[in-house]
């Protein structure tokens, strides 16, 4: 029967909720409303030839297809010999799956990471600590007239950021949508969303703490001098610095190019610092990360509930221990601290700096994934599951803490399971 | 408070203005400085000043119809769009002031936009559905190009 439905589109984290997909009699995919091409080509995935169904084990140099309970019997064998597990990745799945990979770490115990540690999961961790979640995105549509996009690109990773929520749309405060706002981009080069900035604050690397040291002393009333601000020409900077004062509601968005560089702490207190003084003076301000994969913040949340820290946690410890420095991937990799990985919804071999990569390559893996990703083809044990979000679903979290509820709109092709069924019984069996 | 700049090439009235013969006469029913505006709102044609066509005001005619070229004969106007720079982002089709008449939901932000759009997105890219309800063509012929202002990728171009 043909008929359109709804669905929370699980491309990034904006989890965009009005994704319309018709469907044809048979019940398969045949246009998806909305979506930009990062969800589209997820969901139009679901129903590709080339998608692998059948698990398969490394055996003698040669993948061999297996069935379902024979992949799962290697998996049992390869963590139970192992002394210490490391139990990675986690941002693409469901809560749900993501309690049970802890209670996996915790009782082979290994050690429990996501790949917020390499992200934005110091950032989501700082939010939280200091109460300051910034704002919900639907408060940026109806208020925000200053949108502030700081070493991130929107463009290229959150296509329909601007669309959906912060620039476009016609809010409560802002009904003209762009022509009631203003966009200032920071950056170190000029990016696509540099390009349709009105205030384009191309900096220098490394430079992002003497921005904001600048637009402090301006609120201070100290006097500004200098023909250049952190490598912004004066009169460039001064216009910015007067819609700023001009605005209601200026809300930064900020991405990896403010924790990465080595200067995270550093950065992320002067950011918040500057967010409180402009409180203070009567420019409401709030700031929100921005995270990439569609549940980051899932998996930070979900861990923090459970053991008290966001990620990197050795369970081999009592009280558990944790220490970004010791106990994260790549020290624990670059250091042999395990010997063999589970590795959920997440591609490490493409991401890692390529002698931990290396590192991995040396231990027996199992890999959980619904695309044969590089990771996955280098796997001992390769278990296929389904999509989230378009054939399973579960909770995740969007980029501004907001809880989501993602359902199903399609059944998975027959033998196929979810990580959280996979987990499951993963779990009762260890 | 200003926001987006439009970008267009603006023919301001006071340009059109110097090629008027600039007698106030009245002939045409208003003063010339109003005759250049209503003419740049098409309320009134170069035909209406009898005063121009007249042999002396030869040059300011011939230059008043080539400055009024692009406003008069614009029939022959779209959007060209390049698919594989296209990321399906809906910037265009938010900002478009006819879509957001066509379907309400689009001045939310809303993507799944229903049939009467002029453009929506499709399996990730960008469809033209009903190129001819763009204001840039007969009645309007608006140099709108809003769209082509805020596409990140310069997928979309106006001509």
């Amino acid at each position: 029967m043909k008929e359109t439905r709804t669905i929370v589109c699980t491309g990034c984290s904006i989890l965009c909720e009005d994704v319309a997909v018709d469907l044809d009699e048979h019940g398969k995919i045949k246009k998806i409303l909305g979506a930009c091409v990062l969800g589209a080509e997820k969901i139009k995935f679901t129903s590709m030839n080339e998608r692998i169904l059948k698990p398969k084990i490394l055996k003698n140099g040669k993948n061999e297809e297996v069935t379902f309970e024979e992949a799962i019997e290697e998996t049992i064998k390869i963590l139970m010999n192992s002394k210490k597990p490391l139990i990675y990745g986690w941002s693409n799945v469901s809560c749900e799956a993501i309690n049970l990979g802890l209670k996996i770490a915790e009782k082979l115990k290994g050690i429990f990471d996501s790949t917020a540690s390499l992200c934005q999961g110091f950032s989501i961790f700082t939010a939280k600590k200091l109460g300051m979640f910034g704002a919900t995105l639907e408060e940026v549509l109806d208020h925000g007239d200053h949108i502030i996009y700081w070493g991130t690109n929107p463009a290229e990773t959150f296509h329909r950021h601007m669309s959906k929520y912060t620039v476009f749309p016609r809010g409560e405060k802002v009904p003209k949508g762009v022509e009631n706002r203003i966009i200032s981009v920071v950056d170190v080069r000029e990016t696509k969303t540099v390009k349709i900035a009105h205030n384009k604050l191309v900096i220098k690397p490394g430079e992002d703490l003497k921005l904001v040291e600048a637009i402090e002393a301006w609120i201070k009333g100290e006097k500004m001098v200098e023909k250049s601000y952190a490598g912004i020409p004066a009169p460039r900077f001064f216009s910015f610095l007067r819609d700023l004062k001009n605005s209601r509601y200026a809300v930064i968005f900020y991405g990896l190019g403010v924790v990465s560089g080595g200067k995270a702490e550093t950065n992320l207190k002067a950011l918040y610092r500057l967010v409180e003084l402009l409180n203070k003076v009567g420019i409401k301000c709030s700031a929100i990360p921005m995270a990439g994969h569609c549940n980051m913040v899932g998996a930070v949340e979900t861990t923090l509930k459970a053991t008290g820290f966001p990620y990197a946690i050795d369970f081999s410890t009592k009280p558990p221990n944790h220490n970004p420095q010791k106990t994260s991937i790549i020290p624990v990799l670059m250091d042999e601290k395990v010997d063999s990985a589970l590795i959920v919804g997440s591609d490490p071999l493409a991401h890692l700096p390529v002698e931990t990569a290396k590192k991995l390559l040396k231990i027996p893996f199992i890999v959980l994934d619904f695309v044969e990703s590089l990771t996955m083809s280098k796997a001992t044990v390769r278990i296929p599951v389904t999509v989230t979000g378009v054939e399973t679903g579960g909770t995740a979290y969007r980029m501004d803490g907001k809880e989501v509820k993602l359902s199903p709109i399609i059944k998975p092709p027959e033998g196929l399971k979810s990580d959280e069924q996979v987990l499951s019984v993963l779990l009762s069996k260890l | 408070m200003f926001g987006g700049k439009i970008l267009s090439k603006k023919i301001s009235p006071l340009t059109v203005y110097k090629y008027l013969p600039g007698t106030n006469c009245r002939k045409c029913g208003y003063t010339c400085m109003a005759f250049a505006s209503k003419l740049l709102m098409k309320e009134v044609k170069i035909e209406d000043c009898p005063v121009l066509f007249e042999p002396k005001y030869k040059d300011k005619l011939e230059g008043l119809k080539e400055l009024l070229k692009p406003l008069l004969e614009t029939y022959e106007t779209g959007l060209e769009l390049d698919e594989e720079k296209c990321v399906g982002c809906g910037n265009c089709v938010v900002v478009c002031p006819v879509n957001v008449m066509e379907d309400v939901n689009v001045s939310k932000g809303m993507g799944a936009a229903n049939e009467n759009v002029i453009m929506r997105v499709e399996d990730g890219k960008l469809k033209i559905i009903n190129l001819k309800k763009c204001r840039r063509f007969p009645p309007s012929r608006l140099d709108c190009r809003v769209c082509e202002q805020y596409c990140y990728t310069g997928a979309i171009k106006v001509y």
